[in-house]
């Protein structure tokens, strides 16, 4: 008998694929019911944004710094984060897959008000490392609007 | 399921609110213009054209601000 595959549905957003998903984390006390991940198979890395670290109140000092990174045209600081539980709910809306993930946070050091408001404006990303990782396959039929992730 | 009940509770209601963003969108265009907006149980609950205006005012009011869906509404589309 087949292997039943899991089905997480996307939302399409403004032609974004849009993950929601709880996240979960002692170390960092999160324990939020509602998360936006845009999925972005053109990012090798995945991360929390500036604005959602802001959101989320995740406190930030003292933590290490994985390097610098572009995004949206700006430069942002790359900062590890301990692992986070991820809970998506399946297409029946009652079960759900748990999945731990790894995610940086990143952080602005931009002074101007413009350039400030443009990093709190782009959203966080799960990219191929997170597709790959956790064995999900991307599936997309813009034209009846409908996206989801498949999992073994 | 039982453990992360109320959260995957919650998470139903916030995609509910997610998805009427998503059809109130054209409409949210035409009445903010690069403003964040709170919403909560399909309704804008606070604005602020920076996300650390919206967190304080959402505190003042006693909300959680990671409990409710924040977007960033502008006219000019993005890029990532």
């Amino acid at each position: 008998m087949p292997l039943m595959k899991s089905r997480i549905p996307l939302l399409i957003i403004e032609g974004r694929l849009v993950l929601t998903t709880a996240l979960v984390c002692k170390k960092l006390r999160l324990h939020v019911p509602f998360h936006e991940f845009v999925i972005d198979t053109g990012s090798n890395f995945s991360f929390l944004s500036y604005k959602d670290v802001l959101q989320l109140q995740i406190p930030m000092k003292n933590r290490r710094s994985m390097g610098r990174i572009q995004f949206g045209g700006s430069d942002f600081d790359k900062t590890e984060l301990p692992p986070i539980n991820l809970l998506m709910l399946k297409e029946n809306k009652t079960d759900h897959i748990n999945i731990k993930v790894i995610l940086g946070a990143l952080l602005t050091k931009k002074t101007s008000e413009r350039k400030r408001k443009i990093a709190e404006t782009l959203p966080s990303i799960l990219g191929m490392d997170f597709l790959s990782i956790n064995n999900f396959s991307l599936h997309i039929y813009p034209h009846e609007k409908i996206a989801y992730l498949s999992q073994e | 399921m039982a453990q992360y009940a109320d959260l995957l509770s919650i998470l139903k209601l916030r995609n509910e609110d997610l998805e009427w963003y998503n059809q109130e969108l054209s409409n949210l265009k035409n009445e903010y213009h690069d403003e964040f907006i709170a919403i909560n149980e399909k309704k804008i609950i606070d604005t602020d054209s920076r996300m650390e205006g919206i967190i304080r005012k959402l505190k003042q009011k006693k909300i959680d601000p990671a409990s409710v869906i924040i977007k960033f509404i502008s006219k000019i589309d993005a890029i990532l």
